[in-house]
């Protein structure tokens, strides 16, 4: 497969330069206001990836370090979707949906022994689970606030008639949240017609067949969606019961 | 629609004490968490700070003063969406200041509100007869068979078209959402409405409207309302007693009439003398308008003494160290200033 991998050569370095440039310039000039974090961005995912590259080997080797790895790359989402939600102060609760997202999904696969319990099979299927579980935790989290925002009046009408506060909460902020399981739906209905996603092509430059390429592919999705699910109602719920602190009343 | 008035009056939820005032607010306070206190000095907005009313069965109360002056946070207190800081709230006697969401319930039914902006307080994705049908459910004011036939009557008292039921907020116009709200907090069959400028966001021309329909509430089912805007026109029609708010404060309050015609404070007066429809309600010439010069301070760190004294023209170094309380001065008001006195009545000419 020689000739089909990405070899990080000169010619590589300046082309993925001049595309973050590129775009960082193009958000600027459309005023999309992320100019700036699409550099930082693209810089840390450099370095970050730079240092992966080079400890994976040693994460690889051992069970113990792999456990390690997957809880550092919880802690890392949590924190991420933590400030996304929380906007000022970091809403910390959202560890919880990701963790009841992805703990019993990984488990069952694991256990089953579906997904091999070797690392080089664990950390990839735990990275893209984990990932899963952070966007729709911070999507979901930020849409649900919004609602309460922007509904405040529907919330206090509901509490005005005797529901309670969580009652309430949820009746307005449940749909709008639920949107957040979209991009992983359509993303799994188009799967093989507008998108080959990441663990297809990989599973294929790593030698596989195509039938086992789409094997691994067809468990993550179905896997995502199972995370997201759980994430997601877990975020209404605890946005509801306001652990995640509200931008108002 | 009589029966639905008669039905509305016989279901007694909570029990009537002979002699206590439907409702009353003693010495209430709703001081909320403010940026930039520490734990050992917390900061506050003293959003409402020793506020007492009183609001008999049948009565409309007006609520009138500046914008953040803490008119929507009284209604909410009084609607208990929000847990007072301090003082009492006291339903029929009873003090609902801290009960519980349980023990709340049966006020709920009682005392419900309107909202300035319907399209906020509605569901989108409900129809109105979703969005009416939840209120009777969540109390079981009827048996399910009958909860179209209900709602469908609770269109026809607001004025709209019964068949309606079935339709989305976003096919009725600002006016009808309005009435839509009304018709909701109505399924309850409640005692106390409680309305924050409930026609503040919708055009003029709709604005009379919906306040005919609130007069006709008042007058078909004796609902009392507590009763906030800014139009002070709409005040001096609709209530038959009226509180002016300053910072948190009520600084007077009593009769429709006496407040109108010889109001005490002189933050009343310059709200009074400021209001442009009164002027021309007679086609007098225009009067002289008091202007108020400076701010109004932060309910952060309020003025110590009379909070007015920033602003008043009457002010003595008595108004910066003591703090007036409501006393009556002159036949049905109470005024909460240590100099009250008559304006020219030809600045206040709309009697
Ligand atoms: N939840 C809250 N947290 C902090 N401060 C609040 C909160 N709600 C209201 N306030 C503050 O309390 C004060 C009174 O607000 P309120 O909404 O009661 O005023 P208002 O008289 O209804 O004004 P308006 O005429 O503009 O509607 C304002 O300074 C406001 O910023
Ligand atoms: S107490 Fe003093 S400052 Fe306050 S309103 Fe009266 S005269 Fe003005
Ligand atoms: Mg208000």
């Amino acid at each position: 497969m020689d000739g089909a991998t990405i070899r990080p050569d000169l010619g590589y370095a300046v082309v993925l330069a001049a595309l973050a440039v590129a775009t960082a310039v193009l958000a600027r000039a459309t005023r999309l206001g992320v100019g700036r974090q699409i550099l930082t961005a693209s810089a840390r995912a450099v370095a970050q990836l730079a240092v992966v590259s080079v400890v994976i080997v040693a994460v690889l080797r051992s069970a113990g370090y792999t456990a390690l790895f997957v809880a550092a790359m919880l802690a890392i989402a949590a924190a991420t979707s933590a400030r996304r939600v929380g906007e000022g102060r970091p809403a910390w609760w959202v560890a919880v949906p990701l963790a009841v997202g992805t703990a019993p999904v990984l488990g069952v696969l694991l256990a089953t022994g579906v997904v091999p319990r070797a690392p080089v099979a664990v950390v990839p299927v735990a990275g893209i689970l984990i990932g899963g579980a952070m966007t729709s935790t911070s999507l979901a989290g930020r849409r649900a606030l919004d609602a309460l925002e922007d509904r405040f009046g529907e919330y206090e009408a509901a509490l005005a008639l005797g529901l309670t506060s969580r009652h309430a909460a949820l009746e307005v902020c449940r749909a709008r949240a639920a949107e957040a399981l979209l991009p992983g739906l359509d993303q799994t209905r188009t799967v093989g017609l507008v998108t080959l996603p990441g663990a297809f092509v990989g599973v294929l430059l790593g030698g596989a067949s195509p039938v086992e390429a789409g094997a691994a592919q067809l468990l993550v999705l179905v896997g995502l969606l199972a995370v997201q699910t759980v994430a997601v109602a877990a975020t209404v719920e605890l946005v509801a019961r306001r652990r995640i602190p509200w931008r108002r009343g | 629609m009589t029966l639905s008035a008669t039905s509305h009056r016989a279901r007694p939820q909570v029990p009537a004490v002979p002699g206590e005032p439907l409702l009353a607010l003693r010495d209430v306070r709703m001081h909320f968490p403010a940026a930039g206190g520490t734990r050992a000095a917390p900061r506050t907005v003293k959003a409402v700070d020793g506020v007492s009313l009183t609001l008999h069965a049948g009565q409309t109360l007006g609520l009138v003063g500046e914008s953040g002056c803490g008119k929507s946070t009284t209604a909410r207190l009084i609607a208990r969406l929000l847990e007072p800081t301090g003082g009492q709230i006291l339903y029929r006697g009873v003090d609902i200041a801290h009960l519980s969401t349980r023990k709340l319930r049966p006020y709920r039914r009682e005392i419900q509100l309107i909202f300035q902006d319907p399209v906020s307080s509605l569901n989108p994705r409900h129809t109105v007869g979703t969005i009416i049908g939840t209120a009777l459910r969540t109390h079981r004011i009827v048996p399910p068979h009958r909860e179209v036939a209900r709602v469908q009557e609770l269109l026809e008292i607001v004025g709209l078209d019964p068949d309606h039921h079935g339709r989305y907020p976003h096919e009725f116009s600002g006016g009808q959402r309005q009435r839509i709200g009304i018709a909701r907090a109505l399924a309850v069959r409640p005692k106390v409405i409680v309305a924050d400028e409930p026609v503040s966001a919708l055009d003029v021309s709709i604005q009379a409207q919906v306040m005919n329909l609130l007069e006709k509430l008042r007058r078909e089912f004796g609902i009392a309302f507590v009763f906030i805007a800014h139009d002070l026109g709409v005040v001096r029609q609709f209530c038959d007693r009226v509180a002016v708010m300053y910072l948190g404060k009520v600084v007077e309050s009593g009769s429709r009439d006496a407040l109108y015609g010889t109001p005490m404070h002189p933050y009343a007066q310059a709200l009074l003398s400021a209001a442009p429809n009164l002027a021309t309600t007679r086609g007098a010439p225009p009067r002289a308008r008091i202007r108020l010069v400076g701010d109004v301070p932060s309910p952060v760190d309020p003025p110590t003494g009379c909070r007015f004294r920033t602003r008043c023209w009457r002010a003595e170094d008595r108004c910066a160290t003591t703090e007036p309380t409501l006393t009556p001065t002159a036949a049905g008001l109470n005024t909460a200033c240590h100099f009250p006195e008559r304006l020219d009545p030809s600045w206040l000419e709309v009697a």
